[in-house]
């Protein structure tokens, strides 16, 4: 078992075909927006060194994905280890809001996550941007939407804009650290319950 | 070559290469005269008709050299491999099916959107990307079989370009758009005639972009037919097949990479977008580069009937940036959550980014001199309809390719239904995925592989029975056991026709016991 020596964040941007995962990962990346990104084959990644509360320093690694359904099967391969799961939805676009809970199933499904009911999940409406004629997901219904699953946290984001970006992955870094954290606990506890029996009760001496 | 410069000037001669003059001109000129040499002799093929010549060409460095070469090439090759019947479709039936929506249009439309983002003159863009979204759906319509997949609009696009033409308006001649701007110096140029299909856009400096949209057509058609059919089943179950082979081949040329880069134990969807789209999606071609490595690439699959081009080429270029991958590989351990991470992560960071013109063409070349049309090791990992299979029974007919088309899908469906049944009866750990991955990749050795343990269980209770027989003398046993194995071959003569209740131990009933002799 190789042990994680820097301190990763693995966050997996999911969501129907054309919503901006890719716009999003890069605003966030590189605060940047270009109207050539092409759709995403497979998986891609980038990565950004993330500062919380003044002194936690970690590496964020976003995985951005394929949206057609037919790219879903890789799941297994690429959710492995995540740390939070980002579902994003176009607020112009009824479909990809109606297919957010699908996405998170399909999420718990293939990542083989430790503890599916407490696994950070975050949800994005972006294209904010977009004149209020084409809006067509109400606040409210987004609002009832993510309390229903459990209460995930909720932000309106525009990529092409660089509104509410930085505020969500915020969010969504802390999350993931907890997640983090909590999987690493556990992994401890695991591991000082095989040494105590060993040992008979000898106090653990890393404290790191 | 991939960057942020590209200023594509659709609108304007200045794209024919003359920046190069200033730099590098001596190298450049003897380039130049080569390329011209090679166009004659590409030229003089098409007019003498010589297929051979031409598929010789295309698998020879610089392939097609350009696209006014390219449109009637890739077509003439196209139309040799799968003869379209023209009455085989009746008009009706055509007309018909152009009006029944494919359910994956709209995500064709998506990705069209998406498409010649690199195009900077906004007519030239939307004409380009009208003509690819009519060509993909008019393919999705005509066989509503297939299903669209995320990068199909990549290969398309490639035909786009090649199939699109620039014409000044007050210009009599035609303009070539190849990168040697000596255009019609070179006398026996084939020259193409417009068919009535023509689509076309008038530019802001009055110069016009033509595309005949029925060639255009016809070439992704036949392209889509023989060589793409493995992409567009329900499933990406054939296309991992397909990425099963690369480690093979590497396994194959330089074990010891491929065992200290791991390959032996991860899944190969690291090259999934490059093999999809056949290096479409990561190389981005741009129109004004016809001696860009994607349109070489498209050059070689079609002159040498083989979808293996594509794998070949991965793998070549996997061992071609061997050390670099390895040291990026030692610098990143601890970057990365997992192995897959680690090695996709690596793979993505170092392959196509940072890979040079000049190793892409020594990959290339390496490609072209392994003549790598078949692989050894195919037979056992796809399905038996797959293109890289069924490449061998070219030239064929439409019906045959629809006909393995069916088969594939057929195959495809009840693969699907298997795994569903098992992913009913279990959530997957990652043991049991990686399992059956394997099952999947190895279909037909898993296959072997059970009725070997299961030859193997007779044969070993037989052995065990007549141990029983003769424990003191082990010669005796040997020799009664194999008295029973010849009288294997008679069991089940005598047996009752319920034999079906429980055939092994009828099979064994009677042979099974120490002989009698």
């Amino acid at each position: 078992m190789s042990s994680r020596k820097k301190n990763i964040l693995k966050v997996i941007i999911l969501g129907d075909s054309g919503v901006g995962k890719t716009s999003l990962m890069h605003r966030y990346v590189s605060d940047k927006f270009s109207q050539q990104y092409k759709a995403t084959i497979g998986a891609d990644f980038l990565t950004k060194e993330v500062t919380m509360d003044g002194d936690k320093v970690a590496t964020m690694q976003v995985w951005d994905t394929a949206g057609q359904e037919r790219f879903q099967s890789l799941g297994v391969a690429f959710y492995r280890g995540a740390d939070c799961c980002v579902l994003v939805y176009d607020v112009t676009n009824a479909k990809s809001f109606e297919n957010i809970k699908s996405w998170r199933d399909e999420f718990l499904v293939h990542a083989n996550v430790s503890s599916p009911d407490s696994f950070p999940f975050v949800i994005l409406g972006n294209k904010l941007d977009v004149e209020e004629s084409k809006k067509v997901v109400s606040n409210r219904a987004a609002q009832d939407m993510a309390k229903s699953l459990g209460n995930i946290p909720l932000f309106l984001t525009s990529a092409k804009g660089s509104i509410n970006v930085d505020t969500a992955f915020e969010e969504i870094a802390r999350n993931a650290l907890q997640q983090s954290q909590a999987d690493a606990d556990a992994f401890e506890d695991d591991f000082n319950d095989a040494i105590n029996i060993q040992l008979d009760g000898e106090p653990s001496s890393c404290n790191c | 070559m991939v960057s942020d410069r590209y200023s594509v000037l659709v609108n304007d001669h200045e794209f024919l290469g003359e920046s190069v003059l200033d730099e590098k001109s001596v190298l450049y000129f003897r380039e130049d005269e080569r390329l011209t040499l090679k166009s004659q002799n590409i030229s003089s093929a098409m007019v003498q008709d010589s297929l051979d010549g031409l598929v010789a060409l295309g698998k020879s460095k610089d392939g097609f050299v350009k696209h006014a070469l390219r449109r009637p090439v890739w077509l003439k090759i196209l139309k040799s491999r799968l003869s379209i019947d023209a009455n085989n479709v009746s008009e009706s039936e055509k007309g018909l099916s152009e009006f029944v929506t494919h359910k994956d249009e709209h995500q064709v439309s998506l990705d069209v959107k998406r498409s010649f983002g690199d195009i900077k003159d906004d007519v030239a863009k939307s004409f380009l990307r009208q003509a690819l979204e009519q060509t993909i759906t008019k393919v999705l319509r005509r066989f509503p079989q297939l299903n669209y997949y995320q990068g199909y609009h990549d290969v398309v696009a490639v035909f786009v370009l090649v199939f699109m033409h620039t014409h000044k308006a007050d210009e009599e001649a035609e303009l070539s758009d190849s990168t040697s701007g000596t255009p019609s110096t070179d006398g026996s140029d084939y020259h193409e005639t417009l068919s009535s299909s023509s689509i076309s856009t008038k530019l802001a400096d009055d110069s016009v972009l033509f595309i005949d949209s029925d060639q255009l057509f016809e070439s992704v058609m036949i392209f889509t037919l023989l060589y793409l059919r493995d992409f567009m089943m329900s499933s990406l179950a054939f296309t991992i097949d397909q990425l099963v082979l690369i480690p093979l081949i590497v396994k194959d040329k330089d074990p010891r990479f491929y065992r200290t880069f791991q390959l032996n134990e991860i899944d190969p969807f690291f090259a999934l977008s490059s093999v999809l789209t056949l290096f479409s999606h990561d190389l981005r071609p741009q129109s004004n580069e016809s001696l860009s490595i994607v349109f070489q690439i498209f050059d070689l699959v079609i002159s040498s009937n083989s979808m293996m081009v594509p794998l070949t080429v991965y793998s070549n270029l996997l061992l071609a940036k061997k050390d670099d991958l390895l040291t990026r590989l030692k610098d990143n351990l601890d970057n990365f959550e997992n192995d897959t991470d680690l090695i996709h992560g690596v793979i993505q960071q170092e392959m196509i980014v940072g890979s040079s013109v000049q190793l892409w063409n020594e990959v290339l070349e390496t490609t072209r001199i392994a003549n790598s049309s078949s692989f050894p090791n195919a037979k056992k990992t796809v399905n038996k309809y797959s293109v890289l299979l069924t490449a061998s029974h070219v030239p064929t007919t439409i019906d045959q390719a629809l006909s393995w088309l069916a088969k594939e899908t057929r195959l495809n469906e009840m693969r699907s239904s298997l795994e569903s049944v098992n992913n009913k009866a279990k959530t997957p750990s990652p043991a049991i995925s990686r399992w059956r991955l394997i099952a999947r990749s190895a279909g037909p050795n898993l296959i072997k592989m059970s009725l070997f343990i299961g030859v193997a269980a007779i044969l070993m209770k037989l052995y065990l029975r007549s141990l029983e027989g003769h424990q003191v003398y082990p010669q005796i046993a040997l020799k009664s056991y194999l008295d029973q194995l010849k009288s294997l071959k008679f069991s089940g003569l005598n047996q009752s026709r319920r034999i079906w209740l429980d055939p092994l131990k009828n099979l064994l009933k009677n042979i099974g016991r120490p002989s009698r002799s």
